[in-house]
């Protein structure tokens, strides 16, 4: 028993439980002080966010900062001395190593929930008819699939930036190990939040949460409001932990032009999630507090106007696709020269199209709502603003092209992936043109069409770097590599599998069919198409399931590879050994030389040894 | 200047610049005149009272 | 090795510290700014309907408190520990009002409710989320005020009463804001 109550994650968990009985308890005996009855709703949210709190104490994730406001010394983070062995990873730790794969393994779990939803209700879709649920179910499950993911994408996106770019940066932790490991505590009770509205009646509004159907559904809703309102800060306060790391971290001699590229591309989607993260929060969050006390913001017949919401709601929901894009971009501009041997191809204009991409992000929102209603002057500024996002995207395009010109190319697993990412994001980006013209989008609003580019940007600009990026710093965590055969078993399955889906999504889309409904008529004849959507998207799961056995059994098993596995350049192969020791480059100080992509340069080095220094020369 | 003093100056431009709002908030000016007005009250205590500056105060701290 | 000791880790952790700190105020900012933005999407040209007496009031004392805050800070930066631990009381007794004022007076006495109307939804949910950041503000006061006495702060190390003057003054430019855009601006 004492065993299993020094396992942080699972103390906490009963410490939330325990916290949301203690909130919707107290609530309900405050209202009954008042002479009110009880009511579920308000109960929901408080103990949902209570119970978060809660969860938080019994990680322990208080603890710090509670003896420092008690004006106790608080040891640095390097300072404390923390559990050996598996322990460590289910526990509050303040390492950005360990941090960056809990993040990983959290962004993994919610990937396969938030894809078994996705399973379900294409399962249902496969033939007309209603067969296995029914439409708040079916509703449900859509809305949880889309946010789950979006979740999962984001945890992603925080484990890449925390495991990688305090290596590259040759920092010795991030700027605030505290605060990094509260942002990652705080996501899963959020996740356990947003997945508990599946228990509470669900919701019918999907994962954009459009009053006023949102204002009047199932109060499943509030659950998710509060469940993606945590994981927003768990975003925001993670954001800012990896912007202050980047400028201010930074080893002797590593200007912020000599940064590698990922950091760029890290720095620019934190810049998007810091900032636009607080209206998704905000939105969400009037919305909850219309349905408990009956505020007016949404409801026209009570002063509101529920196009606000989109305003709110689109200003970070569109901006957050480059946050889970721009990781991703930069993975592929981080890796391609390393199995490309070549430089990579204007680094300059690739680390200024990120941050390109980044401002003109905000100014774009107004394109997802061309069909609601929004003022007709606000149409036409909106599409340029939003087709101005092609040009910074087409300078990463001809910086991959123009890189992989005439280079000796590898092809182990993770090239084979960033190529995959290249074509299914090329695929992606030109589907949105259209979609993006007010007058085409009139018409592929709401189809299938969207859903269809929607998916392959995210799998081009997410999925597949994220796989490529796990099997390239693999051998960095594990001191071991995973295994070749499945993780091409794993590519060669999932590239054909996800093609099909994208495109049979947009055929049925351009003919017609409406996006985020249960049922069709069988007369349109899209039961062969949904029939083979739904294939692919099985075969889809088949191979993320390999790639989750492979995982597992390449940490045991696994090729033993200790040294610069992929002759790269960057500090964390060249300098670090693997796995990466505790304290990173304790012991082995380095400093920048040269440029970070001269692939294939003679005697050209990135980063030297202190004390090698003027050898090199 | 001394800072107290810097203080006090800060604080006084800020009351009168806020009973000049009041004075035209109550008179319906355009709304123009009360934004000026709000963003140089927020200017002066984002430079004065938050020392917006400090930000990018040389961190080095000396060595080097 | 255990704590920082030389001063040159000591300006490097301070700089850290401070960027953090900016960070955090633009991305609150962004909240603020969504919030003002829904007013002036939901209500336009019109004005809430409130009493300008008391607005100017609270507004006043805000003020006063972001001048003592200010003062607290210049005292502690001499080493003056008097001066500074009856600057920064000051400052939390004026913020303590300020919340009295509008949650305890205001918000009683306006002429709508939270659920009539727009006016409600935007006057309520703007002076909550303002007020709920005076509350946390006068938190961190509070604890720097404690620790102010246990002599915790120097003339030379003494972030955090410059971090929670910071937020404090940061809550004061939301209010500089947002003072003249409920009360001020639109017509009757």
């Amino acid at each position: 028993m004492r065993k299993i109550w020094s396992i942080g994650l699972i103390r906490a968990l009963i410490f939330q439980i325990l916290g949301s009985a203690i909130g919707a308890g107290l609530l309900g005996l405050i209202r009954l002080a008042m002479g009110l009855s009880w009511k579920t709703e308000p109960a929901l949210v408080v103990g949902g966010f209570i119970g978060a709190i809660f969860f938080m104490i019994g990680i322990g994730g208080f603890s710090g900062w509670w003896k420092m406001a008690m004006g106790e010394d608080v040891p640095e983070a390097h300072d404390v001395t923390e559990p050996e062995g598996i322990r460590r990873y289910f526990g509050f730790s303040l390492d950005h190593k360990v941090i960056g794969i809990q993040y990983g393994i959290l962004s993994m779990v919610l990937l396969s929930v938030g894809g078994s939803l996705a399973l379900i209700f294409r399962t249902e879709l496969a033939s007309s008819g209603l067969q296995i649920l029914d439409f708040v179910q079916f509703n449900t499950l859509v809305g949880l699939h889309g946010m789950v993911l979006i979740a999962s994408i984001l945890m992603g996106v925080a484990a890449m930036g925390n495991y990688v770019v305090p290596l590259m940066i040759g920092a010795e932790d991030m700027a605030f190990p505290r605060l990094n490991a509260f942002s990652f505590w705080i996501a899963v009770p959020a996740t356990v939040l947003l997945l508990s509205a599946m228990l509470f009646g669900g919701f019918e509004t999907g994962w954009t949460a459009y009053p006023p159907l949102s204002v009047r559904g199932p109060m499943g809703i509030q659950l998710f409001f509060a469940g993606v309102y945590i994981v927003g800060w768990s975003s925001i306060l993670g954001a800012l932990n990896l912007i202050v790391t980047t400028l201010k971290m930074r080893v002797k001699g590593m200007k912020l032009f000599v940064m590698p590229i990922f950091a760029w591309a890290v720095l620019a989607t934190s810049i998007i999630s810091l900032t636009a993260t607080q209206l998704i929060g905000l939105s969400f969050q009037l919305v909850m507090f219309e349905r408990l006390l009956g505020m007016g913001f949404f409801t026209p017949s009570n002063g509101g106007n529920p196009i606000l919401f989109q305003h709110l709601f689109w200003f970070y929901s569109h901006p957050a696709v480059y946050i889970f894009v721009l990781p991703g971009l930069g993975i592929i501009s981080e890796l391609l020269p390393v199995f490309v041997r070549k430089p990579l191809f204007g680094y300059k204009w690739v680390a200024m199209s990120s941050m390109g991409i980044a401002l003109t992000g905000y100014l774009v929102w107004g394109h997802h709502m061309f069909t609601s209603g929004i003022e007709e002057y606000l149409r036409v500024p909106f599409m340029y603003s939003t087709l101005l996002v092609a040009v910074p995207t087409g300078v990463k395009f001809f910086s991959w092209v123009a890189t992989l010109w005439q280079g000796k190319l590898r092809f182990p697993v993770p090239m084979l992936f960033i190529l995959g990412a290249i074509i299914v994001f090329l695929i992606g980006g030109l589907t949105g043109p259209p979609s993006g013209t007010v007058s085409t989008d009139l018409h592929l609003h709401d189809t299938y069409y969207i859903v269809g580019h929607f998916h392959a940007t995210m799998f081009g600009g997410f999925i597949f770097p994220i796989f490529a990026a796990i099997y390239y710093w693999y051998p960095k965590i594990t001191g071991r590599k995973m295994n070749d055969t499945l993780g091409k078993i794993h590519f060669y399955l999932m590239t054909p599998a996800f093609l099909v889906t994208s495109f049979g999504q947009m055929q049925i889309g351009m003919l017609g069919m409406r996006r985020r409904i249960a049922d069709y008529d069988p007369t349109l004849g899209f039961d062969t198409s949904h029939l083979i959507i739904t294939i692919a998207g099985y075969l889809i799961g088949v191979s993320v399931l390999i790639f989750f056995i492979n995982l597992i059994i390449s940490a045991k098993r696994g090729e033993v590879a200790t040294g610069n596995v992929w002759q790269s350049r960057s500090p964390e192969w060249s300098i670090l050994p693997s796995p990466s020791p505790v304290h990173n480059y304790k012991g082995m100080p380095f400093e920048v030389v040269g440029e970070p992509y001269d692939y294939g340069l003679e005697g050209s080095n990135y980063v030297l040894p202190v004390n090698q220094t003027g050898q090199a020369d | 200047m001394n800072p107290l003093k810097r203080g006090i100056f800060v604080f006084t431009g800020l009351l009168v610049l806020t009973a000049i709002e009041y004075f035209l908030g109550t008179n319906q000016v355009p709304q123009i005149l009360l934004w000026v007005i709000a963003i140089v009250k927020g200017l002066l205590v984002l430079q004065f009272f938050m020392h917006f500056n400090r930000l990018f105060d040389n961190d080095e701290g000396g060595h080097e | 090795m255990s704590s920082i000791t030389s001063s040159a880790q000591y300006q490097k952790k301070l700089a850290i510290n401070r960027l953090g700190l900016w960070l955090f105020f633009a991305s609150d900012a962004f909240m603020f700014g969504g919030l003002l933005v829904a007013r002036f999407y939901l209500l336009g040209n019109r004005r809430l309907e409130l009493e300008q007496t008391l607005g100017l009031i609270v507004t006043v004392v805000l003020l006063v408190s972001s001048f003592f805050m200010n003062r607290a800070e210049v005292m502690i930066s001499k080493g003056n520990q008097k001066g500074f631990q009856r600057s920064i009381i000051v400052t939390i007794v004026l913020g303590i009002l300020f919340l009295a004022g509008v949650v305890g007076v205001e918000w009683q006495t306006a002429h709508f409710q939270v659920n009539e109307g727009a006016q409600g939804a935007v006057f309520y949910m703007m002076t909550g989320m303002h007020a709920f950041h005076v509350l946390t503000g006068i938190i961190f006061l509070l604890i720097v005020y404690r620790n102010g006495l246990k002599g915790k702060y120097t003339a030379e190390k003494h972030y955090a009463v410059e971090a929670s003057a910071n937020y404090w003054h940061f809550i004061d430019l939301v209010w500089i804001i947002y003072y003249p855009a409920l009360y001020l601006m639109g017509l009757i």
